[in-house]
């Protein structure tokens, strides 16, 4: 009887641990989602192939990029507004391209960086030289609060996003009454400077 | 349960988990090569010595200083330098003589330094002057078709660097092939 007991009890816990490491398997968009660093803006963030530090966010109804005489171009503008992210990044090791950078919104919807040429996620990287400049996003104002910069590296065996690699996700530290705020002061037309070499 | 039953048991699991663990985890290992670009064969030499790969003999002839070549160049990002890498390819029989003509596949030349680090070619055309050297393992003929390189025949290579003052002095070079997902490593 006493060995019946222990045997049931045995069956039931490997049951239970079965159903929690069930549970506790990553889902396919885990198991294939970067590795990510975590940080906030005006923190350098590291992974083990480049270093990234949001340095300001700035929401707008139209920007005008500088081009690289220094004239600035006619404005441009979006059906939302314009998110212009001003960052720092730096490749470690090889050369980095952070085509993979996206803006993911509160709700879980993910906004890829504008096509707008000469911008951060257009240039590539290399080892020991730092590079300053702007991210571009267009996004509906409603998704401004709560947002969070996420950059993959670029690949170069597989012509893609390195989903396997290291990736940065910042918290832009926009809670409701910041982002708000930033709306309500939302400049009408923003000058948006060059990428440049530090 | 005897000892010697226990022992069988515990033996087959240090056997079996790893197993497990390797039959998991080593079909991965391809895929990451495969992705990365990274693994595969590698050939190293250094000294001015010669790298041979699939008779293809690898040499790297020098590493010097570039500068700007026009008054009104976009100036260098601060505190970097220019490198002007000059690289060898010298087939020594028929199935390397054929390989520089080649369809597919593709031969990258990287700067490295002792940290590890690796870069790019620069594509900009100012940063060394006209040179008589090859851009690319490729060889085209006067038809502009892809042309093999003779057996023996010397296939020089210049591609310029743009990298930190301090890497400068500890410079090496990769090439990388692809598909063979070979590496040469060339030093100084």
């Amino acid at each position: 009887m006493r060995r019946t007991l222990v045997a049931a009890a045995v069956a039931a816990a490997l049951f239970a641990a079965n159903v929690a490491v069930q549970r506790a398997t990553p889902s396919p968009d885990q198991r294939y989602a970067p590795i990510a660093s975590r940080g906030g803006t005006g923190h350098q963030v590291d992974t083990t192939t480049f270093q990234l530090r949001v340095d300001r966010v700035q929401p707008a109804r139209t920007i005008r990029m500088t081009d690289p005489y220094g004239l600035v171009r006619e404005p441009r503008s979006t059906p939302g507004i314009w998110v212009v992210v001003s960052a720092t990044v730096a490749a470690t090791t090889e050369t980095f391209q952070a085509q993979g950078a996206r803006l993911r919104t509160r709700a879980g919807l993910e906004y890829e960086a504008s096509s707008v040429l000469d911008t951060l996620d257009k240039v590539t990287l290399q080892p020991g030289i730092p590079v300053y400049g702007p991210l571009l996003f267009e996004i509906p104002a409603r998704d401004l609060a709560g947002a969070v910069l996420s950059v993959t590296r670029h690949a170069d065996g597989a012509g893609g996003l390195d989903v396997l690699g290291p990736a940065v996700e910042v918290d832009l530290g926009l809670s409701d009454a910041y982002a708000s705020r930033l709306l309500k002061e939302m400049p009408s037309s923003l000058t948006v400077g060059q990428v440049r070499e530090l | 349960m005897t000892w010697r039953r226990q022992l069988a048991y515990g033996l087959g699991l240090l056997v079996l988990v790893p197993a497990v663990i390797a039959a998991a985890v080593l079909p991965w290992r391809e895929k990451y090569e495969v992705r990365s670009g990274k693994g595969g064969r590698e050939v190293v030499a250094s000294q001015g010595r010669a790298a041979t790969l699939d008779g293809v003999e690898w040499r790297l002839k020098s590493i010097t200083e570039g500068r700007l070549q026009e008054e009104f160049s976009r100036p260098l990002p601060p505190r970097t330098k220019i490198a002007v890498v000059v690289v060898s390819a010298t087939p020594r029989d028929a199935r390397a003589s054929a390989w520089f003509a080649r369809e597919t596949g593709s031969c990258k030349i990287y700067a490295a330094d002792g940290a590890g680090r690796v870069w790019e070619r620069s594509f900009r055309t100012d940063l060394a002057p006209d040179s008589p050297h090859a851009v690319s393992c490729q060889v085209l003929d006067e038809d502009y078709t892809l042309a093999p390189v003779p057996v023996g025949k010397e296939h020089t290579i210049q591609a310029e660097y743009v990298v930190p003052a301090d890497a400068f002095s500890d410079l090496r070079v990769e090439v990388r092939l692809s598909p063979d997902r070979a590496t040469v490593r060339l030093a100084p």
